[in-house]
C-alpha cells in the first residue's frame, strides 16, 4: 500500500464474530492497517471452519483447513478466550482499554449475557466503537430471530428476483446477503470511528442483515413506489435489449454474456456472426423489432455461439466494441489473463495449508492493493503475543489459564 | 421513471443515488468553470468519479494533488487499467457479472446463468467498496495530512464478495457452480422450499440445525444424523421436508421454524416487503417528499447509530438547486457573476 501509512494504522479491534457477514468488516479493518484480534472460545471454534475445507485433508486437524475461514479472516491475529468465564471477561476487559473498535454477530441477547453490554463497555472505553452484526437488528419483534445468507436473501425480496421466466425462486448462489452486511458494516465502522477520533465519543452500531440487503435493490424499491410495479424473476431480461443474456459456448456449462443495444452493436454482430440470412430479417431490422422479438433473436444467437470457443469469441467482440463477456468459473479466474496481469490473487502461507491464492480486498490505493501478509490464524495462534505482550502475563500464568480452560491451542470438546 | 416517463427528475434510481446530496452543474472546460472547478477542489476532501477512461474530469484537465495535497481522488473503473480487459464495454452489469464471478453461481445446473431481475444489485457492490475506501483515506488525510489515490475496479470488487470461490477451489478442488434452489456444497437442506402460498428459505446447515428441523417438521432423525447420510439421500430428504412445508403458508413456517431456532424465512415478494413487521417496527422505510417526484417511500439507512437521533433520507437535488448556495455562499462570487456565468453557459 504505497510506503505511506496504512489508513487504520494504530486502531486496534477485537473481533468477536463467526462465519462470513461479520468476519468480513473486521477483516477490511485489517485490510487497513488496523490491528485486528479474532477472539475464538477454546470451547467453541467459529463454525465456519467446518466449511471449505478438502476431504481430510492431511496434516490434520480439519478445522485448520476451512479455505473460507483462512480467506475471510486474512491478516489477522487470533486469539482463544473464554468468555463465559470470569477470567476471560476480565483479559476481555484489559484488551478493550487498548482497543478502539469490537464488533461482535451474537443474537442480540448474548452480550449481555456474558455481562458485556454496550453500556458496560462503554464505561471501559468511552471511545469504543462497537459493532453489532445480527440477522434482523437489536431490536423490534423478531431481534431474537436466527439469519444466515439465505434468510436475508428471502426476506428481503431478493430471492424473489432470482430466477428463470414464470419459474419459482432460486438461490443466489453467492449469499449476497452476507457480503452486502459486511460491506456495510465495514462502512459504518469506519463512519463511526471517524467521530470517535475528532469527539471522543463511540458508540453502538446496529447493522441487521435483512436491512442491509434493502439498498442493494433500491432500483426495484423505487419502481415499485413511483409505477407500483412489482418486479419479479425474468432470466435475465433486460428492460430494452436484445439480443442479450448469457449464450451456450463450446463445452461444458461454458458460457458468454452478450448485450446488444444500439444499431451499431448489432451491426457489429452481425458482422462477426457473418453476416447470416436471418439477421436480415424485418423482425430484427430495429432495436424494437429486436426487443419485441428477442425471444427468436435470442435462440437464433445461442444456436450460432454453441459452437464457438468463449473466451476467443468475447475478444472478437470486443474489437467490434461489443459487449460481451465469458462467463467465468472460480477454476478459471485462478489463470484469468486480466487477474493475472494486475496479481489480483496475492499468494500466502500458511501453517497446514502451505501457498494458497486469496483475492486482495479490491481497491489500490496509490498503486497497490492492501498486501495479504497472513491468512486466517491458527487456533489459538497470537495467545503468547497478546496475553503476554499486550497484557503482560507471564509463561506460568498463560499455563494455569490453559489448565482452566480460559484459553488454548486444541479445542475443548 | 415516475409513470414510466422520463425526465431529469424522474428517475427513480438517480431519486435514490441522489439523496443526501447537494447538486451543482459545471462545464469545467470553460476557463471561468474551471476556477470554480479548482476553487471546489481546494476545499475538498474527496474527489469522486467513475469515467475511469482518462477523460478530464467535468472537461477540466486537472492536478489535485497540486491544488489540494490532502485531496483523495477515487477512481471506479469497470475493468482495472494494466490488462487485457482494460479497454472491454460493459453496457450492462451482465458482463461484469458473468467475468466477475457472479452468474456462474446462480441459476440451475447446465441452464443459462443469472444475475436477478435488479440492476443495481450487483451494480452497487463497487460502490460501497469504494465508499469504505475512500473513507479510510480521508481519514488518514485528516490525520497525516496527505491525500492519496484510491483505484477500484467492479470486476474485481465482484470478484472479492463471491465467498472465495477461487480459494476454496485452490484448497479443495470443489468448483462452486450453480445449484438451483441450493447451495453448493453446504447442505442439502439448504435451500429453497414450497410453500402453500410460494416459498420460504432455509439455512439450515449444521448437525444441531438439521435435527431441530428434522424434529420441528415430524421427520425422523434416523438414516439423516450425518452430513455424508442427507447428502446421499438428499432428494428422499428434501421430498420429506417439502411435505411440511407445503401444507403451511410462509408466515406459519417462518414464526414456527424460527421458535425453534431454525433459520428459516419466507420468501417476500416486493410488495410485501415494505409492511414486513420488523421493518415496520424500526422505521428502516422512509417517506421522502420531492418537488417533482412527490411523496415517495425510499430504502432507508442501513446502519443505526446510537449517538445521536436516527439518520433521515434527504431528498435528491433538482438539478443546479445549489448552484448559488455554493458559488455565493462558499466560493464568494456575487449573485452578478452567477447571473453571468449562467448566461456565458458555465453553469
Amino acid at each position: 500500500m504505497s510506503n505511506k501509512a496504512a489508513p487504520l494504522d494504530g486502531v486496534r479491534a477485537l473481533d468477536l464474530t463467526t462465519f462470513w457477514a461479520g468476519p468480513q468488516p473486521a477483516a477490511i479493518l485489517a485490510d487497513f492497517g488496523a490491528e485486528v484480534i479474532k477472539i475464538e472460545a477454546i470451547q467453541r471454534l467459529d463454525p465456519f471452519r467446518a466449511y471449505g475445507a478438502p476431504t481430510n485433508p492431511t496434516p490434520e486437524p480439519a478445522y485448520e483447513w476451512s479455505s473460507l475461514f483462512n480467506a475471510v479472516n486474512r491478516n489477522k491475529r487470533g486469539i482463544t478466550l473464554n468468555l463465559t468465564s470470569d477470567e476471560g471477561r476480565n483479559l476481555f476487559k484489559k484488551l478493550l482499554v487498548k482497543s478502539h473498535v469490537v464488533l461482535e454477530n451474537y443474537s442480540p441477547r448474548v452480550l449481555t449475557q456474558f455481562g458485556l453490554s454496550y453500556e458496560v463497555l462503554r464505561e471501559i472505553n468511552p471511545a469504543v466503537v462497537l459493532t453489532s452484526v445480527s440477522g434482523f437488528g437489536q431490536t423490534g419483534p423478531w431481534r431474537d430471530y436466527v439469519s444466515f445468507a439465505a434468510i436475508g436473501e428471502a426476506l428481503s425480496g431478493i430471492s424473489s428476483l432470482t430466477g428463470y421466466t414464470d419459474e419459482g425462486v432460486l438461490l443466489q448462489g453467492v449469499g449476497v446477503s452476507d457480503p452486502y452486511t459486511g460491506l456495510t458494516a465495514a462502512f459504518a465502522t469506519l463512519s463511526a470511528l471517524y467521530v470517535a477520533r475528532e469527539t471522543g465519543k463511540g458508540q453502538h452500531i446496529d447493522v441487521s442483515q435483512l436491512e442491509a440487503s434493502l439498498p442493494f435493490i433500491a432500483d426495484v424499491f423505487m419502481d415499485f413506489s413511483l409505477n407500483q410495479r412489482t418486479r419479479i424473476r425474468r432470466t435475465n431480461e433486460d428492460p430494452a435489449r436484445a439480443p442479450h443474456g448469457c449464450f451456450p459456448a463450446k463445452g461444458d456449462d461454458n458460457w458468454i454474456a452478450i448485450s446488444i443495444g444500439t444499431q451499431t452493436e448489432w451491426q457489429n454482430l452481425v458482422e462477426v456472426m457473418g453476416k447470416p440470412d436471418w439477421a436480415a430479417a424485418e423482425t430484427f431490422a430495429t432495436p424494437l423489432n429486436r426487443y419485441r422479438n428477442r425471444k427468436a433473436l435470442n435462440d437464433l444467437v445461442a444456436q450460432w455461439t454453441s459452437s464457438q470457443d468463449k473466451d476467443h469469441l468475447a475478444r472478437e467482440l470486443q474489437a467490434k466494441k461489443v459487449s460481451a463477456a465469458p462467463v467465468r468459473t472460480p477454476s478459471e479466474q485462478l489463470g484469468d489473463p486480466q487477474l493475472e496481469a494486475t496479481s489480483f490473487f496475492q499468494f500466502v502461507e500458511r501453517r497446514y495449508c502451505g501457498r494458497q491464492p486469496y483475492p486482495s480486498f479490491p481497491v489500490r490505493f496509490d498503486g497497490t492493493y492492501p498486501r495479504i501478509h497472513r491468512a486466517g490464524p491458527t487456533v489459538g495462534e497470537d495467545n503468547h503475543y497478546v496475553f503476554t505482550e499486550l497484557l503482560g502475563l507471564n509463561a506460568s500464568e498463560l499455563e494455569r489459564l490453559r489448565k482452566a480452560g480460559v484459553i488454548g491451542t486444541e479445542p475443548i470438546r | 421513471f415516475l409513470d414510466d416517463i422520463s425526465g431529469a427528475e424522474r428517475s427513480g434510481l438517480f431519486l435514490y443515488t441522489g439523496t443526501g446530496k447537494r447538486s451543482l452543474t459545471l462545464d469545467a472546460s470553460h476557463p471561468d468553470g474551471r476556477e470554480i472547478f479548482t476553487r471546489l477542489l481546494a476545499r475538498a476532501d474527496l474527489l469522486i468519479e467513475d469515467r475511469g477512461d482518462g477523460t478530464p474530469v467535468l472537461g477540466a484537465e486537472t492536478k489535485p494533488p497540486k491544488i489540494n495535497p490532502r485531496l483523495v481522488r477515487a477512481t471506479l473503473r469497470k475493468w482495472s487499467r494494466g490488462g487485457p480487459y482494460e479497454d472491454y464495454v460493459a453496457a450492462t452489469e451482465l458482463q461484469i457479472g458473468a467475468l466477475g464471478g457472479w452468474a456462474i453461481q446462480v441459476g440451475e445446473p447446465g441452464r443459462t446463468p443469472l444475475l436477478s431481475s435488479s440492476r443495481t444489485m450487483s451494480a452497487f457492490v463497487p460502490g460501497i467498496v469504494t465508499a469504505s475506501a475512500a473513507f479510510a483515506a480521508v481519514m488518514r488525510a485528516r490525520k497525516t495530512g496527505e491525500g492519496s489515490n484510491v483505484d477500484l475496479a467492479a470486476h474485481e470488487a465482484l470478484l472479492f464478495n463471491t465467498r472465495f470461490n477461487e480459494t476454496y477451489y485452490a484448497y479443495a478442488n470443489f468448483e462452486v457452480r450453480r445449484h438451483g434452489r441450493s447451495f453448493a456444497g453446504w447442505s442439502p437442506t439448504y435451500r429453497v422450499f414450497e410453500a402453500s402460498d410460494g416459498y420460504v428459505s432455509c439455512a439450515a446447515s449444521t448437525d444441531a440445525q438439521v435435527e431441530l428441523f428434522l424434529q420441528c417438521a415430524g421427520v425422523d432423525l434416523e438414516g439423516f444424523e450425518t452430513r455424508e447420510q442427507r447428502y446421499e439421500r438428499a432428494e428422499e430428504l428434501v421430498e420429506r421436508l417439502s411435505a411440511w412445508t407445503r401444507s403451511k403458508t410462509r408466515d406459519e413456517i417462518f414464526h414456527e421454524a424460527q421458535q425453534w431456532r431454525i433459520p428459516m424465512g419466507k420468501v417476500s415478494t416486493i410488495d410485501e416487503v415494505e409492511a414486513l413487521d420488523q421493518l415496520v417496527d424500526r422505521g428502516f422505510f422512509q417517506e421522502v417528499e420531492h418537488p417533482v417526484a412527490g411523496r415517495q417511500t425510499y430504502p432507508g439507512i442501513p446502519a443505526w447509530f446510537s449517538n445521536g437521533p436516527r439518520f433521515t433520507v434527504a431528498r435528491a437535488p433538482i438539478l443546479g438547486e445549489h448552484t448559488i448556495e455554493i458559488l455565493c455562499g462558499e466560493l464568494g462570487y456575487s449573485r452578478e457573476d452567477v447571473s453571468a456565468l449562467t448566461g456565458l453557459g458555465v453553469v
